[in-house]
């Protein structure tokens, strides 16, 4: 296998949008088939992207790999071009793998019956498809094709197999909001074929090249990009006041979209910042830092404080993302090695944990038929296993030493504090929010003396009558399939976070003596 | 209307022996399209005389067959690229693009035309083929216009036809009002525009586009005839704006979309648009060029509130008729950034979103015609509830169409939203506005498109609705073709630019080959 040539890239992303396709021509087949059908697909898809991970498996290699380059519309400089570094590899392992659980998981055992259609699992692969997408594209206006393409399935998923009347209000919000914010960056884009390319050149938005051409430009023309680049990642993330979109839709969206939307859709945003923020525009990058750290660091206070005056389980865990995605970005602009390793390790621990916790919350809400923390209490008793369960999930999203989300904050805080004491400070007091908050949940639903779980008469719609399907047992066969992966990479990771720093490390540190290059010449 | 060019020549002093000599050199190649499109006019009322009333519905197809003819009869000639019978219209690469543009279009509105007549009880079927030909002839000609002259005797032949196809419904009122008014109004404009036309003839003694624009280089603005330019220049732009149902010039819109039969709806929204838009850049972006100065501030004004009264108008619309009537308002306002900007890339991104314009929003009324019943009902926003289930592939192009139509990659809509932009972001200066205030729009634009993808997915239809209507064979060839057309323009963007760069880079050369 020439590695050079191999479309491996492609066929990540594509392999996918092909699932999808079959899943939804293939004529009268039982569900049970189609099911592992897609299963099957988000497995393939997983499997490739180890192969991609492993090539950086040596820890020494810098710059893109696996590169695929078409030309496509020569007007607007845009190619289609892939190419991995050690970061985006270990987002697309993410993704193919946050994929494969959010399909797992979209059966009716696990209490998700509400997403059990043949077109929500083919959203769900196109969803998986686009995300790698935009993880692989070194093409800017690729990059953004792959960017609103995640629009659309993500829009669907939310907006018919919501869980309430709300969810169509909900999935037109994220869809405004978002497309509001990466319009800014499509004129931007724009901007920056006209203002890089020489006359009578091709245009071209190939990230090396523009990486390049970039500093070429004047510190004002690149202020005024790199805002507009901003306005989308900031709603993606999302970061405080453009967060109003995320909680509605990550609570409406049935929870295999939930997990994909906060598991890695997320991680777009924050991706795009450190790629298209930080490492093309580096000089606006670091003007902006202090207000970017600010807005980070007001998102990780207001996101922890919502949390903790929060009534609702799913809505908690919305609002604890919005949080803990406010680190990652805090270590990206604290722009050194430190930070951006630890905010890229974030990412991976949080997709991880993530995930897990709005799994476990919804294994959870289809034995008590609720998702509010009033009606629970005193479940330890009851389901002895699941509480062990949301024990290890609550003492790694807190950040306990030895679990996965401990060394990604430490590096952040500390990458924080080499760039002002002060970021660390009020970073650190979200931790100890974080603390608080998931461990008054741990403790209203599993310890709390016991309330009878009332058995309310519920207004039954065909979407709510499925949560009393679920007999209400402890942990079941299924469960335990879909949960120890999970557990067991929260513990792994949170033991060897090596595992993941060691292959970032040299790619970090290249990237930052580069733009450390490009800055010193115009200096 | 030769004399009128070599009268004024003559006046000045300027004829040459070459212009003698090409005096009696025609070259009737360069319009094979109307040739053709002509004679099968003839040939279709001809017809219809002679076929007994069963077979009438082969008429349709026998139009079809001279739409396409027509259409392809343009690669029949190698264009010698100068304008041909005296200046009087060009052929070149632009006309080729607008042949395939118009005459497909003019194909499509045919196609659906048969299964929608039969539906609303329509017998008389033959000049009803007949007169969306000559309009489609008439906008052809609009499109390669090289002189006032036949800008205006295009302008009319494609208007009238369309006043009659607009109240074309024997039984509806609303019909009825809606081609009156498309009458008055339209008449209205035509004559602000005669009479721009009249003042720049008085100012500088020619109706040529090549030769105003030689003209109004050499001489400057301020001098004696400035003030004849400046109000001629006025009253062009409001007889186009009107025309190309710019705000506040708009008025006319939802209600003749409304009332019109929907395939001529479908035609006049396409065709009608694509043809002014190129007497547009013709005109302006070629005749006009020395004075941009002056019409880049109408022009920018005229896009910013079409953007955002037609974007703002669309989203309190609850029938869908309407709803895409002021979409095309608001479409006319990005089209207009384009040709505002006035560098190559805004003329491509301006042809090439036409190219997508036409494609989505024919699918658009292809659906709308798909579901509309016997006496016009179904075309409420509410009426596509639970489409989805119903008729998920008629559901899958309005879905399609709806998203190219907001913009959203990686749909041909995108792509020509996209490249109009860059124009007026290369432009730069005050035009930045223009791609910021088309993204707000734009953001609009999603939001009461997705209205009815919501209708036809997320709601639970608790009715059934005569949805699951079997659409007819060749109303599902449009579908297919505006579906495809719609993915294809996206992905293939590439290539349909190459050709669109060609046919842009021939509105600037106008003037550099006639001198």
């Amino acid at each position: 296998m020439n590695l050079a040539t191999f479309p491996l890239l492609s066929i990540l992303i594509f392999l996918p949008f092909i699932g999808a396709l079959l899943l939804v021509t293939v004529p009268s087949v039982p569900e049970k088939a189609l099911y592992w059908l897609t299963v099957g697909f988000a497995a393939l898809s997983f499997g490739l992207s180890l192969v991609v991970l492993l090539t950086f498996a040596d820890g020494t290699k810098t710059g893109f790999y696996w590169v695929e380059r078409l030309e496509w519309v020569r007007a607007l400089g845009l190619n289609y071009q892939l190419g991995v570094d050690s970061i985006s590899a270990w987002l697309v392992v993410l993704t193919t793998f946050v994929t494969l659980v959010a399909v797992v998981a979209s059966a009716d055992r696990f209490g998700n019956i509400q997403s059990r259609s043949r077109f929500f699992w083919a959203w769900l692969l196109v969803l998986g498809g686009s995300i790698v997408g935009v993880f692989t594209s070194i093409n800017l206006l690729l990059f953004y094709l792959f960017w609103e393409l995640m629009l659309i399935p993500a829009y669907f998923m939310i907006g018919r197999w919501g869980a309430t009347e709300l969810r169509v209000s909900a999935a037109i919000r994220f869809v405004l909001f978002t497309l509001a914010g990466s319009l800014l960056m499509l004129i931007a884009m724009l901007a920056l074929i006209f203002t890089t390319t020489p006359a009578g050149a091709a245009p071209s938005l190939d990230f090396m090249t523009i990486r390049q051409a970039v500093t070429g430009l004047s510190q004002e023309t690149q202020r005024w990009m790199f805002l507009a680049f901003a306005a989308a990642f900031i709603v993606k993330v999302p970061l405080v006041p453009f967060h109003s979109w995320q909680p509605d839709a990550y609570v409406e969206a049935p929870v295999p979209a939930t997990v994909m939307l906060a598991g890695v859709m997320s991680k777009t945003g924050a991706y795009g910042f450190l790629r298209f923020g930080v490492l093309l525009f580096p000089g606006p990058a670091r003007d902006f830092a202090p207000p970017m750290c600010a807005l980070a660091l007001i998102s990780i206070l207001y996101g922890a404080l919502a949390a903790l005056g929060c009534g609702n389980l799913k809505r908690l865990l919305a609002y604890s993302s919005l949080s803990h995605l406010g680190f990652v970005v805090l270590g990206i602009f604290a722009i050194n090695s430190q930070g951006i390793n630890g905010a890229v390790l974030q990412m991976v621990n949080h997709g991880i944990t993530t995930p897990a916790l709005f799994l476990a919350a919804a294994a959870l809400a289809s034995r008590t038929g609720t998702n509010d923390l009033d009606k629970m209490g005193g479940l330890q008793r009851r389901w002895p296993r699941m509480g062990a369960l949301f024990l290890i999930l609550t003492l790694a999203s807190l950040g306990l030493p030895g679990l996965n989300q401990f060394a990604g904050e430490f590096l952040i805080l500390g990458g924080a504090f080499e760039a002002s004491s002060i970021y660390a400070i009020f970073g650190a007091i979200g931790v100890v929010l974080a603390a608080w908050y998931m461990m008054r949940v741990f403790q209203t639903v599993w310890h709390s003396p016991e309330e009878p779980l009332v058995a309310e008469p519920q207004v039954v719609t065909p979407r709510q009558a499925v949560r009393q399907a679920v007999p209400s047992t402890d942990m079941r066969l299924g469960e335990y399939i879909l949960f120890v992966p999970l557990v067991v990479l929260v513990i792994v990771l949170g033991v060897a976070p090596i595992l993941v720093t060691g292959v970032l490390d040299s790619t970090v540190s290249d990237w930052l003596n580069q733009t450390a290059a490009l800055l010193t010449p115009k200096r | 209307m030769n004399l009128l060019i070599s009268s004024s020549q003559l006046f000045q002093g300027k004829i040459t022996p070459e212009d003698l000599d090409n005096l009696g050199k025609i070259e009737w190649g360069a319009l094979w399209p109307a040739w053709v499109a002509s004679l099968g006019i003839l040939l279709i009322l001809m017809v219809d005389l002679v076929l007994p009333q069963a077979q009438r519905r082969l008429l349709a197809w026998l139009s079809l067959l001279v739409a396409i003819a027509s259409g392809a009869s343009t690669f029949i000639t190698d264009y010698s690229k100068t304008p041909l019978f005296q200046g009087m219209v060009a052929a070149d690469d632009l006309s080729r693009f607008m042949a395939v543009i118009i005459f497909g279009t003019v194909a499509l509105a045919i196609m659906a035309s048969p299964d929608y007549l039969a539906r609303l009880g329509i017998e008389v079927q033959g000049e009803y083929y007949a007169l969306i030909l000559a309009a489609g002839c008439g906008m052809w000609l609009l499109s390669i216009a090289t002189n006032f002259m036949i800008l205006f005797v295009a302008l009319e032949l494609f208007s009238l036809a369309l006043y009659i196809l607009v109240g074309f419904l024997p039984r509806s009122l609303r019909s009825h009002e809606a081609g009156f008014k498309y009458f008055l109004l339209s008449s209205f404009a035509s004559a602000f525009m005669l009479y721009g036309i009249a003042l720049l003839f008085g100012a500088y003694g020619t109706t040529s586009y090549s030769g105003l624009r030689s003209q109004l280089a050499a001489n400057s603005i301020h001098s004696q005839n400035g003030l004849l330019v400046l109000i001629g220049l006025a009253m062009l732009s409001v007889g186009f704006a009107f025309k190309i149902s710019a705000v506040p010039f708009h008025m006319w819109t939802p209600d003749v979309y409304e009332g019109a039969p929907t395939p001529i709806t479908a035609l006049m929204a396409v065709g009608t648009k694509a043809a002014i838009v190129v007497a547009f850049l013709r005109v302006f972006n070629g005749a006009l060029e020395p004075i941009a100065a002056y019409w880049q501030p109408i022009l920018y004004v005229l896009a910013i509130i079409t953007m955002i009264g037609g974007n703002l108008l669309a989203m309190t619309q609850t029938n869908v008729k309407r709803m895409l009537a002021y979409s095309a308002v608001a479409h006319a306002g990005y089209i207009l950034i384009g040709i505002a900007a006035n560098n190559p890339s805004g003329l491509q991104g301006v042809l090439f979103y036409l190219l997508s314009y036409s494609v989505m929003t024919t699918g658009a009324f292809a659906v709308v015609i798909a579901l509309e019943g016997p006496r016009g009902e179904g075309l409420e926003v509410a009426d596509f509830t639970g489409l989805g289930r119903a008729n998920p592939w008629l559901a899958a192009v309005m879905t399609l169409c709806l998203l190219s139509l907001g913009g959203i990659p990686p749909t041909a809509g995108f792509f020509g939203k996209a490249l109009v932009f860059s124009g007026a972001v290369q432009a730069g200066g005050w035009q930045l506005i223009l791609p910021l205030v088309g993204a707000v729009t734009s953001v609009i634009a999603v939001f009461y498109y997705f209205r009815i993808v919501v209708r036809m997915y997320l709601v639970d239809s608790l009715v059934k609705l005569p949805l699951a209507r079997r659409t007819a064979f060749s109303l599902g060839l449009v579908l297919l073709v505006a579906g495809v057309g719609t993915i294809a323009l996206g992905l293939l963007a590439g290539f349909a630019l190459n050709w669109v760069e060609q046919a842009a880079a021939t509105v600037g050369q106008l003037v550099a080959i006639s001198k």
